[in-house]
C-alpha cells in the first residue's frame, strides 16, 4: 500500500487589527520520528503586531508579550518529515518578528503508518495549535532558550477554539503541583495531549510565598492601600539599611512583594485563537496542595499579614533578611483546627463571588505515611500527636479534607491513595517530591475530577 | 552493661544532622518511649539543589536506659555515624569500656517543634 505524504501547514492565524510574526520553528521531534496525534512536534514564539482595523482587544498579552509561543501538533500520526526550510536558527528561532505567519507555510510532511492512533478533529493537514506564554517576574527574568522558559510567576496554555467554551484550571504551584500541571516537557504538553479541549491550564508560581488557604485569601481580599502599607514598611525598612542590603535579598523582597501584591485566584487572561482574540476568566477551577499548610506560620506583628516562606529559603544566607522577619513578625502555630477553618473561609470566599472566583476547588491531599521511621509504639508523644508526628498532621490533614469534601465546590486529588498503589518510597521519597510517574497518575486523576464535574474541555482526548 | 547513640543514617542522602532538641538531662533513669533528641536533616547539606527537602526527626527510646553521657548540645551539627551519647542498664556502672552495642531508638519523623527557633 502507497502512502502519500501529509503536508503540515500552519493554517490561518487572523487576530482582527493584529498581523502575526513569529521566529524560525524550533523541533521538539527528530526527522524521521513516530509521532502521536496531538503531541507536540515543534514550537516557534509569535507577536502581534498592531495594524489597520478593529481589535477586539487594545494591548493583549500586556504582560505575556514577550514570552507568547505556539507548539505543534499533527492531527494524525505518522512518521515526521522535516522541512529544511522550517528553521534558520540562533536568534532567528528565538526572535518573534523576523518573518510574519504564513498560513500556508508547511513545516513539514508526515507519512501517515499502520496502526497509528485516532486523528484530532479539524483538517489533517493542518497543524493543532497549543498556545503559552509566561508573565516574567520582571523583564530582565527572560529565558527565550527553550519552550516556555524563563522565571515566570505564571505560566498558561491553551487550546482554543472559535466555537466552543473553553474550560481552565488553575494550579496554585508548590513542588508537587508543578510536575502535575506543567508535565515533565513543564510546558503542559502532556496534560493538553490528554484532552480533547479547548481548555485552558494555568500554573501560579508565588515563589517565595507557598499558597497555603490562608495565603490564598489575604491575597485575594487584601486591597491596594494595604498593600502600599505593606510595600511602603518593607522598602522604607531596607532602603534604611541601604547598599549592606546583598543584591539577592532584594530579589528575595521583590518576589515577596510580587506575591503579597497579586491575587491569582481573581486573575483574567487573554486568548489567542485562530481568528481572534478573547478575555477570559477567572479559571473554572484552581487545584491546591495540601503540602501547603503547615502547622507553623509567622504574622506580621503591625500590619497582621501572614508569611508562609519555603523553610529552604530562610535558611540562605540573608544577614538583613533574617533579623527583618525576627524582629517584625511573630510566630503562629496552626493546629487542624486552624487549617480546617483557613479551608471553610476560601469556599465561602468562593461562593460569595461566583463571577470574580473559581468556583471548584480541588485540593491534592499528603502521603499520609513515610518510610523514613519505625515506630512500633506510640505511647512516647504527646496528644494531639498531629502537634508532632509528621505522618499523623498528614493523615489528620486528609481527614480535614475529607470533612471538607462535603461542600459541593470541593474535590480531593487523593494523592495519598494513588502513592500507596504505586509505592511511596520509589516515587515520593522524601514525601513531597515526585516521580514522573506519580505526576502523570495525579494529572490524570485531577484531569478525570474536572471531566466528571463538568468544567468544559478536559474530557479525554479521543 | 553500656550501649551508645550514634547519628542514624535515616535517608540515603543524608551526611549529617542539626540538634534541634535535647529532652534528658545527663545522670537522668529514661523509659521507653522516652525523648532523646529533635534533628532537623537538610538534604541541601548534602548536595547544593533548590527545593531541597528538610525533614525533622525525633529520636524515642525503645528500652529502659540511664543516659550517663551526652556530648552533643543544640544547634549543634553532627556528622552522621557520629557517637553522642552512652547509655548504661544500671546508674553507675562505669563508661570506660567498650560499648556492648548501640542503643535501641525510634525514629519518628516529626513536624516543625513550636519549642525550636522558627527559623
Amino acid at each position: 500500500m502507497e502512502l502519500s505524504l501529509v503536508p503540515l501547514r500552519l493554517g490561518p492565524l487572523t487576530p482582527p487589527g493584529f498581523a502575526v510574526g513569529r521566529s524560525g520553528v524550533r523541533w521538539l521531534r527528530e526527522d524521521g520520528a513516530l509521532c502521536r496525534a496531538g503531541e507536540a512536534i515543534a514550537y516557534c514564539n509569535i507577536g502581534l503586531i498592531p495594524v489597520r482595523g478593529a481589535r477586539q482587544l487594545d494591548n493583549p498579552f500586556t504582560d505575556e508579550a514577550s514570552d507568547l509561543q505556539v507548539a505543534f501538533a499533527p492531527r494524525i500520526s505518522g512518521r515526521l518529515r522535516r522541512s529544511t526550510a522550517s528553521s534558520r536558527g540562533g536568534f532567528l528561532d528565538r526572535l518573534n518578528l523576523f518573518q510574519f505567519w504564513e498560513p500556508d507555510f508547511v513545516l513539514g510532511q508526515l507519512e501517515p503508518v499502520e496502526g497509528s492512533t485516532p486523528a484530532r478533529p479539524g483538517p489533517e493537514d493542518e497543524l493543532d495549535l497549543l498556545f503559552m506564554t509566561g508573565r516574567r517576574q520582571a523583564d530582565v527574568t527572560e529565558g527565550r532558550h527553550g519552550l516556555l522558559t524563563g522565571w515566570h510567576n505564571r505560566a498558561r496554555a491553551w487550546r482554543a477554539s472559535d466555537d466552543a467554551p473553553l474550560g481552565s484550571v488553575l494550579g496554585l504551584g508548590i513542588c508537587d503541583m508543578s510536575g502535575v500541571i506543567r508535565g515533565e516537557s513543564n510546558a503542559f504538553l502532556e496534560l493538553f495531549e490528554a484532552i480533547g479541549g479547548p481548555a485552558h491550564a494555568i500554573l501560579s508560581d508565588e515563589e517565595p510565598m507557598m499558597p497555603s488557604a490562608r495565603i490564598v485569601i489575604e491575597q485575594t481580599l487584601r486591597t491596594k492601600a494595604e498593600y502600599d502599607e505593606i510595600a511602603a514598611d518593607l522598602i522604607g525598612h531596607f532602603a534604611s539599611i541601604g547598599s549592606q542590603v546583598e543584591p539577592s535579598e532584594w530579589i528575595f523582597l521583590a518576589s515577596l512583594l510580587q506575591a503579597l501584591r497579586r491575587a491569582p485566584l481573581a486573575e483574567t487572561y487573554d486568548i489567542l485563537s485562530r481568528t481572534g482574540l478573547s478575555h477570559t476568566g477567572p479559571a473554572d477551577a484552581v487545584v491546591l496542595s495540601a503540602h501547603a499548610e503547615a502547622a507553623l506560620v509567622v504574622r506580621h506583628r503591625r500590619l497582621g499579614y501572614t508569611l508562609r516562606v519555603h523553610g529552604h529559603r530562610l535558611g540562605q544566607p540573608a544577614p538583613n533578611v533574617d533579623p527583618w522577619l525576627r524582629a517584625n513578625f511573630e510566630r503562629v502555630d496552626r493546629t487542624l483546627d486552624d487549617v480546617a477553618s483557613d479551608y471553610r473561609d476560601l469556599v465561602a470566599m468562593v461562593r460569595a463571588a461566583p463571577a470574580r472566583l473559581p468556583q471548584r476547588l480541588l485540593i491534592m491531599n499528603r502521603m499520609g505515611t513515610t518510610g523514613d521511621e519505625d515506630l512500633q509504639n506510640y505511647a512516647g508523644f504527646d496528644l494531639p500527636m498531629a502537634s508532632t508526628l509528621s505522618s499523623i498532621f498528614a493523615q489528620d490533614l486528609n481527614l480535614v479534607l475529607h470533612d471538607l469534601a462535603r461542600e459541593p465546590e470541593v474535590d480531593i486529588v487523593d494523592v495519598d491513595a494513588i502513592t500507596a498503589e504505586m509505592g511511596g518510597q520509589i516515587n515520593m521519597p522524601d514525601n513531597v517530591h515526585t516521580s514522573g510517574a506519580l505526576q502523570a497518575e495525579t494529572r490524570a486523576e485531577v484531569l478525570h475530577i474536572l471531566n466528571a464535574r463538568g468544567v468544559p474541555g478536559f474530557g479525554p482526548a479521543s | 552493661m553500656l550501649l551508645h547513640l550514634i547519628v542514624p543514617r535515616i535517608n540515603d542522602y543524608m551526611t549529617e544532622a542539626i540538634v534541634e532538641w535535647i529532652y534528658p538531662s545527663q545522670g537522668q533513669l529514661l523509659d521507653v518511649g522516652a525523648k532523646l533528641l529533635d534533628m532537623t536533616v537538610d538534604l541541601s547539606a548534602a548536595a547544593p539543589h533548590d527545593c531541597p527537602p528538610i525533614s525533622h526527626y525525633r529520636l524515642v527510646l525503645r528500652e529502659p536506659v540511664w543516659l550517663r553521657q551526652l556530648t552533643a548540645s543544640r544547634r549543634e551539627t553532627v556528622a552522621c555515624g557520629a557517637q553522642i551519647a552512652l547509655f548504661t542498664s544500671t546508674p553507675d556502672e562505669s563508661i570506660e569500656v567498650p560499648s556492648t552495642r548501640a542503643v535501641r531508638v525510634a525514629i519518628a519523623a516529626i513536624i516543625h517543634q513550636p519549642s525550636w527557633d522558627w527559623s
